[in-house]
């Protein structure tokens, strides 16, 4: 015969049940309170990612159905459209030409501010304020003025004896240049992040650097450039992602063809092409694609070379 | 049933419960069968600028004293964006109930079921068209059948600066001439003009000189299937014949065209900077005023465009319009404002033009009559009668890929213009393009 003992289950107690609800109605806020981003990822990016997606498998015209075509759209694309091989080109060489130039000037300036000038917060300002208009319609408007036959530019060139009216924006040799001037032109935003990393170096670094006889240069070489490196593959990632979605300057300068001859078709401007004025949307979203998948290889590349290269204090 | 489940059927009612209410709220209250009473508001979307808008609104208002039960809402954007939106509108059945078209993109949407034939509101006498020219009323039909009802026109005509050859010492070109006639005219005047001054803008890569240039030369530009009218050597020859003359120095050179294709006071023949170019009758007045305004010679007359043919006019005409989408649920409505907008003379009196010169006869004379209508406006209707009377005039055909096809060709001239490509590798290309776009 067994005899079977009963426990008495233990009261959970009063004060761990009102903990539990305690949290689940801190969650329920935590979740009332991110609802908006919620929605506006799953409806605004997420949604429209995934779609795209399949859309980029599909031939469709925006007005009417998707046709499933399989992998056509890439088929196409790398093998019978020279457009995008034009495009991919402009764009790696806007984004080769500028971005090393854009960090150059960057923190040559901010070196320079650094020295502990009088006035700076007004140099700092002057220098950052093309960062915050260069990339508006505005200015892209202001620059087809600057470049053209008898722009601003041939004007001053002729006060000092030589008159042309070449068109800079006009000539595909040039075309480019001009935006890749532009880009330059707004090297503010990376300054002011280069300036913030030099206030952050040590000064003992450099006290003992003196002592030992290291010249300006061989400070420069050795201690800012290391010590700065963390922040120099921050202002490079920045702008090789914004060299990939470079758009607006483009588009004003060439009056939305990426004229002439193809020579300013950026990738997203022939992206924009393809979908709003071909409305051939599932080529667009197949490019749209290829664009992510080449911009993350660049990126991982970028992160890759980062760990030889980039110095952290706490390695 | 659970508490919860309870919470939830009562969450998935109120839900449903809203979305018919939302839905019952911009149904509105009209008909999507063609008869019916004029009543409820509907929407009018159309391109242009702020002032255009207001003469809108001023026709609005006119139609709302003649029916006053019915309103208009109405929707303006630029141009381009514009086309864009009604792209995106017309594939979410959100076009509005009047939807502002032209005889160069209104096909694809005819094409793909969004438009509504008209042909019912104009027998049975909703839609008035007895007052507008057959040959402009064809600009918005497909197959037969009415998909635009064409309220504003333009001509495409040769214009140049006649202060500018009378000081050249040079005659002024005349109706028939042919585009070697054209070509050998530039070559005379280039020599008198001042330094920097061109004898004619460059027009290699414009799609609508280049289907002059094919009409004139007896041939269409889009078949009746959507497909290329004209051969590789037609191209070829438009090409090499644009390629001459800029070698000559007699166009402006390539380099140019990015502004000439800019803002039409910017143009160069809007500043002095050429002779001679292409224009639609609108644009005349426009370019004369810009002239006038930097204290140039300023006095633009205008030509036929060159044909090959004599008799075969190749001044396209073109027209915006209005058209009714599918998806309109207030088609009375619609149709009452596009005859309202198309023949009432006081409206024509409030709009002024402003979209192409009026396509309804009697609205033509009250604008001439009129003394508050701008000179401008009087010097366009005046030469488009002239070119009515005359029967100088034609039409084409602008299928679906039309602003493709265009682009091709512009990016494909200057290609060849800037030496990156031979004139038979662009002619390819452009076919490879085209029949892509098209189909």
């Amino acid at each position: 015969m067994t005899t079977t003992i009963e426990r008495p289950v233990a009261p959970v107690p009063t004060a761990v049940r009102s903990g539990r609800a305690r949290r689940r109605r801190e969650n329920l806020a935590g979740y009332a309170f991110m609802t908006p981003w919620l929605l506006g990822f799953v409806f605004i990016i997420g949604g429209p990612v995934v779609v795209s997606l399949y859309l980029s498998f599909t031939d469709y015209a925006v007005i009417g159905d998707a046709e499933w075509i399989g992998t056509e759209n890439y088929v196409r694309m790398f093998t019978s459209d020279p457009r995008f091989w034009a495009a991919l080109r402009v764009t790696f060489i806007y984004l080769l030409v500028s971005v090393p130039l854009v960090q150059v000037f960057a923190l040559f300036l901010a070196t320079v501010l650094n020295r502990g000038i009088r006035a700076l917060p007004v140099y700092r300002a002057v220098f950052y304020v093309p960062s915050l208009i260069g990339g508006s319609v505005a200015i892209a408007i202001l620059w087809r003025f600057i470049f053209e036959s008898d722009g601003l530019l041939n004007n001053l060139l002729s006060v000092v004896g030589i008159d042309t009216s070449y068109s800079w924006i006009g000539t595909p040799s040039t075309a480019l240049s001009t935006l890749i001037v532009l880009n330059i032109w707004q090297f503010g935003a990376a300054m002011i992040i280069y300036l913030a990393g030099l206030k952050n170096i040590p000064t003992e670094l450099y006290e003992a650097a003196q002592i030992d006889g290291a010249g300006a240069w061989r400070q420069f070489r050795s201690i800012t450039l290391p010590m700065l490196s963390p922040v120099i593959f921050f202002n490079v990632l920045m702008n090789v992602v914004a060299a990939f979605q470079a758009f607006n300057s483009a588009y004003v300068v060439s009056n939305g063809t990426g004229g002439p001859a193809d020579s300013t078709l950026f990738y997203t401007l022939y992206l924009y092409q393809r979908g709003f004025v071909d409305f051939d949307m599932g080529y667009a979203s197949a490019l749209g694609w290829v664009l992510l998948i080449i911009s993350g290889a660049v990126a991982v590349l970028l992160f890759t070379l980062s760990r030889r290269v980039v110095y952290y204090g706490d390695e | 049933m659970s508490k919860k489940s309870i919470r939830m059927t009562t969450a998935v009612a109120a839900l449903a419960a809203g979305a018919v209410a939302l839905s019952a709220c911009g149904g509105g209250s009209g008909s999507s069968d063609a008869s019916g009473a004029v009543e409820g508001t509907i929407a009018y979307g159309f391109w242009g600028t702020p002032a255009r808008a207001e003469k809108v609104d001023a026709v609005g208002d006119l139609f709302k004293a003649a029916y006053p039960e019915a309103s208009i809402k109405t929707e303006v954007a630029d141009y381009y964006a514009y086309i864009e939106r009604l792209t995106v509108r017309a594939a979410g059945n959100d076009l509005p109930c009047a939807t502002g078209t032209q005889s160069t993109f209104f096909a694809q949407y005819a094409d793909k079921g969004v438009l509504r034939p008209l042909d019912d509101l104009i027998e049975s006498g909703q839609i008035d068209v007895s007052g507008i020219p057959d040959d402009v009323l064809e600009a918005g039909q497909i197959g037969g059948e009415q998909f635009m009802i064409p309220t504003g026109t333009f001509v495409r005509l040769l214009a140049y600066n006649a202060d500018m050859v009378a000081e050249a010492g040079l005659e002024k070109p005349n109706d028939d001439m042919t585009w070697e006639d054209y070509a050998a005219w530039l070559e005379q005047l280039q020599p008198k003009l001042p330094a920097g001054v061109y004898a004619a803008e460059n027009e290699g890569g414009l799609m609508f000189t280049f289907s002059s240039w094919v009409i004139g030369h007896g041939g269409e530009v889009f078949t009746e299937d959507n497909e290329l009218g004209f051969d590789k050597e037609m191209l070829a020859d438009y090409l090499q014949y644009w390629l001459d003359l800029a070698d000559a120095g007699v166009i402006l050179p390539p380099s140019s065209i990015p502004e000439q294709n800019g803002a039409l006071e910017l143009t160069p023949m809007a500043t002095g900077a050429a002779v001679a170019g292409t224009r639609d009758i609108p644009h005349i007045y426009i370019t004369e005023q810009a002239l006038a305004g930097a204290g140039k010679p300023s006095n633009i007359e205008q030509v036929s465009i060159p044909s090959e043919d004599e008799d075969q006019s190749a001044n396209i005409l073109g027209s915006n319009g209005i058209s009714i989408p599918e998806s309109c649920d207030n088609v009375p409505t619609a149709g009452a404002w596009i005859d309202f907008f198309a023949n009432d003379v006081d409206a024509a009196l409030a709009f002024q033009s402003d979209n192409g010169i009026l396509t309804n006869t009697d609205a033509q004379d009250a604008l001439l009559e009129d003394d508050t209508t701008p000179d401008g406006v009087k010097q366009n209707v005046t030469i488009l009668r002239g070119l009515t009377e005359a029967g100088d005039l034609t039409t084409s055909r602008y299928p679906a890929g039309l602003n493709t096809i265009s682009n091709e060709l512009l990016r494909l001239y200057q290609s060849v213009a800037f030496g990156e490509m031979t004139v038979d590798a662009a002619v390819d290309a452009f076919f490879a393009s085209a029949e892509d776009a098209l189909n």
